[in-house]
């Protein structure tokens, strides 16, 4: 549905990534495409007695090297220090520093999926409150152990630190939106932050999300809600969206931010426009253990992000697929294009990195919106990885083999999480480029 | 509209209790505080989740946490206070706004957990379960209140702590306005009275450690305060499109014409030394409401009863209004509920509206010595019968989120 104000057009104009495959888009792609997946043993932790026991890590990050603000490094946590890094990498890209611009008028938005603090930090003060007995004795504890307890344990368990240690970096003062989400939550940032500009609330949005699956707590529970696959077989070849046998997935870890501006802004100061964020929506299923209501969900909130980026389905020429890899997923995701684009989901290609990065969480859909991008730039849409007998009950044009030199305008990326929400953003080729 | 607080088990309950300056601080029982150096908070008593049980929840209930708990009771009563059904509307036309965090882990569970890892070798892990599921808000939510109000639309889960509540009704306005929803629940819910929360923000020294009198511990602008009370609760404000409203003839409390949000970036747990940030969100939402400073008759303050909130405030205030703020009626209801924290704005945005509809103004209680920091009419001691065309209600976060709603009189 359009706002009044949506002649306030929206670009891109900054991209920060950390990912496992890597931290450009151009990069990223190509190592979709040609490999190696970045899936190997977990070494964040000891997981020999979980049912997963490999990931796709993001191995290359350095902490101190990566955030040099170490006064706030020392405070973050579940993938806050990736959140930070990309932030930076994006606001860099864009040409913007503190100063640069009016703080009033640059906000931000930032999914997360925040866990509390590091228990480790209570540890010191748990063995200094044993009674005789070894178990913990509370007076004893309250006594002698607190004073143990490091005060920076509030801030850890903040869910929204990691956007106030962006705000703070680059001195922002606007509007503001932390979103709690399972998975959907970078599609739900971005479309706050197009929603924040178009209602002339802020003309420049740092958005995107971050997350980390890599720890025992989100690998039992994704045990228990099935995305993670617990199969045996070679690591590499687990996650197969589509696929017949698919399983689920592996657990992952990443962020992606994106610098969105108002069209007019961005031109004013001449940056380079990377892409256009078009229209979003989002739906829940319910109830959600409903297969059918969770795939019209889908289907609604499909239409509701065309409706929004005043585009019909034969705009749309590439969809960036969720692929969670489940057997309802999969088929509530294919269902749910199907119902909103009807023959036509037949024929536009459509594709997902997922299987190649892992399960990013709430980071997914603000990594995926930037592959989208790098997608329509280059005319080039890589294959999924691992699907080897499509499901015939999914009519969905999925791809198989690299498509090259397609004119690719507007690309459709869509998120689908637990229990039943799901969201989907319409993206596009700069303005001036694709000629409207 | 519904609500449970330390002031009641409904909004009508706390209201009353409100207006007659009541305090709902007591000696902490949900564990035992013996030897803490925080004993106090506002606790909801008596709650019988039961009540609020349907055959869609039913199975799932007995595993509901506290705070998700708390959330859907004041969903029920809002549902039938709007003399809503929501099945009577499209699933896509309804979503759901909330400010919420996920549950903390509480001191045995961290050991228990700790054992499994250090004791063993390799380390075994606890199993997540349905139970540990429930802990997320963001899906907790859809289980104990998307899936029996038929919310299929927006689903906005915001957790920016002090300020989440204000902000999760600021994003269901949002929807409305865009045309998103007809009908949003909004609203928010918490639960920090527990030995980690309290912990942690003692730890932090911004709690009032006057254990012995806990009906005077929260003493917003008073010279003598010593930090905020937790608190826990929830309030649910179902928000509606004017024309749907009318269709239905709904009964209309007050309308909400304003939203404003913006960030303290320089410390994160300290309110902005001049208060220009949260001026900037009153500021915000004024222009947002179309409303001249000068048409705000009330003000629900943030008033945490820390040093530096209720200073900051006070400045943030004479900021924003300019030679209006001495004329405005400013109290903060926390001297009476204490700091709900994810819930806090929801039920402040409530109680706003009340004192809108019944023309009055809830008092600011304990308010002795008032700090000549603090310069304002808060309203002391007793609630205060005026007329109130316009309100604002603040709330401004540990995390630098500030934001403020605007109400007013609904009138043709």
């Amino acid at each position: 549905m359009n706002s009044p104000s949506s002649q306030r057009r929206v670009v891109v104009t900054g991209e920060g990534l950390v990912t496992p495959l890597g931290r450009t888009p151009a990069g990223i792609l190509d190592r979709w495409r040609d490999g190696p997946t970045a899936v190997g043993p977990i070494t964040r932790f000891d997981a020999r007695s979980l049912p997963v026991q490999f990931a796709c890590e993001v191995r290359y990050f350095e902490p101190r090297q990566e955030v040099r603000n170490r006064k706030l490094l020392r405070l973050m946590v579940g993938g806050e220090d990736f959140a930070f890094r990309s932030a930076t990498d994006a606001m860099t890209q864009a040409g913007l520093r503190p100063g640069g611009y009016d703080p009033q008028r640059v906000g931000i938005a930032l999914g997360c999926h925040k866990e509390g603090f590091r228990f480790q930090h209570l540890y010191e003060a748990l063995d200094a409150s044993r009674g005789a007995d070894g178990r913990l004795d509370r007076l004893r504890f309250i006594q002698q152990g607190v004073e143990r307890i490091p005060p920076q344990i509030i801030v850890e368990a903040l869910a929204n630190a990691g956007l106030y240690y962006i705000a703070h970096e680059y001195e922002l003062e606007g509007v503001n939106h932390n979103l709690l989400s399972v998975g959907t939550g970078g599609l739900l940032a971005i479309g706050a932050a197009l929603q924040s500009i178009q209602d002339d609330d802020a003309d420049l949005m740092l958005a995107g999300a971050f997350d980390s699956w890599v720890n025992w707590m989100c690998i039992s529970h994704n045990v228990f809600t099935g995305l993670l696959s617990i199969s045996q077989e070679r690591p590499e070849t687990i996650h197969r969206p589509f696929d017949l046998r698919r399983t689920g997935g592996l657990p992952a870890e990443g962020a992606a931010m994106l610098v969105l501006e108002e069209w007019e802004h961005a031109r004013r100061r001449g940056a380079v426009v990377l892409g256009e964020i078009l229209g979003f929506a989002m739906a829940t299923g319910v109830p959600s253990y409903d297969h059918a209501a969770c795939a019209d969900a889908m289907g609604r909130c499909i239409r509701l992000a065309l409706a929004d980026a005043d585009c019909t389905p034969a705009e749309i020429d590439v969809i960036h697929l969720n692929g969670e890899a489940t057997t309802a997923g999969d088929w509530i995701e294919a269902r749910g294009v199907r119902m909103a684009l009807g023959a036509r989901a037949e024929e536009i290609p459509a594709t997902t990195i997922r299987s190649a990065t892992g399960m990013t969480g709430v980071a997914t859909g603000a990594i995926e919106t930037l592959i989208t991008l790098e997608m329509l730039r280059r005319g080039e849409v890589p294959p999924i990885r691992n699907l080897e007998e499509p499901d015939p009950e999914l009519p969905l044009r999925l791809v198989r083999e690299t498509i090259r030199g397609g004119r690719f305008r507007r690309g459709l990326v869509l998120q689908r999480c637990w229990p039943s929400h799901c969201a989907a953003l319409v993206v596009g080729r700069p303005p001036a480029e694709a000629g409207d | 509209m519904g609500a449970v607080s330390p002031l009641g088990l409904t909004l009508a309950e706390t209201w009353r209790n409100a207006l007659a300056g009541q305090s709902g601080i007591r000696r902490i029982t949900r564990f035992d505080p013996t030897g803490w150096p925080v004993q106090i908070a506002g606790e909801v008593p008596d709650f019988d989740f039961s009540r609020y049980v349907d055959p869609t929840t039913r199975e799932l209930a007995p595993l509901f946490p506290r705070p998700l708990q708390l959330g859907a009771a004041a969903a029920a009563m809002a549902i039938e206070d709007a003399g809503l059904d929501p099945h009577t509307l499209s699933p896509d036309r309804i979503g759901l706004s909330m400010g919420a965090l996920t549950q903390s882990t509480e001191i045995s569970e961290i050991e228990r957990w700790r054992v499994y890892a250090e004791e063993y070798d390799p380390p075994r892990y606890p199993v997540v379960d349905a139970e540990l599921d429930l802990w997320l808000p963001q899906v907790g939510i859809i289980r104990a209140m998307a899936n029996r109000w038929n919310c299929g639309g927006p689903y906005w889960i915001t957790s920016t702590a002090c300020a989440a509540g204000t902000m999760a009704l600021g994003a269901a306005l949002k929807s409305i306005r865009r045309g998103e929803a007809d009908v949003m629940l909004a609203g928010g819910f918490d639960s920090m009275v527990t030995e980690t929360s309290v912990l942690s923000f003692a730890l932090l020294g911004a709690l009032s450690t006057r254990n012995d009198a806990p009906q005077a511990a929260s003493r917003p602008f008073a010279r003598s305060r010593d930090g905020f009370v937790l608190a826990e609760g929830a309030a649910v404000l179902v928000l509606e499109d004017l024309e749907h409203a009318r269709r239905r003839g709904a009964r209309i409390e007050a309308e909400v014409v304003g939203y404003g949000a913006s960030m303290t970036s320089d410390h994160i747990t300290d309110a902005s030394a001049d208060g220009r940030h949260p001026a900037l969100a009153m500021q915000w939402a004024l222009a947002n409401a179309r409303l001249d400073p000068s048409q705000i008759q009330y003000v629900n303050a943030h008033g945490t009863s820390t040093r530096s909130n209720d200073a900051s405030e006070t400045r943030a205030i004479h900021k924003a209004f300019g030679t209006h703020a001495p004329r405005l009626a400013v109290s903060s209801t926390k001297s009476m509920t204490g700091h709900l924290v994810h819930a806090a704005g929801a039920l402040e945005a409530a109680i706003t509206v009340l004192a809108i509809r019944d023309q009055i103004a809830p008092p600011t209680i304990n308010l002795h010595d008032p700090d000549p920091q603090c310069d304002l009419d808060y309203v002391p001691h007793e609630a205060r019968p005026m007329p109130i065309d316009a309100a604002i209600s603040n709330s401004f976060a540990f995390g630098g989120n500030n934001a403020t709603l605007v109400f007013r009189r609904f009138s043709e």
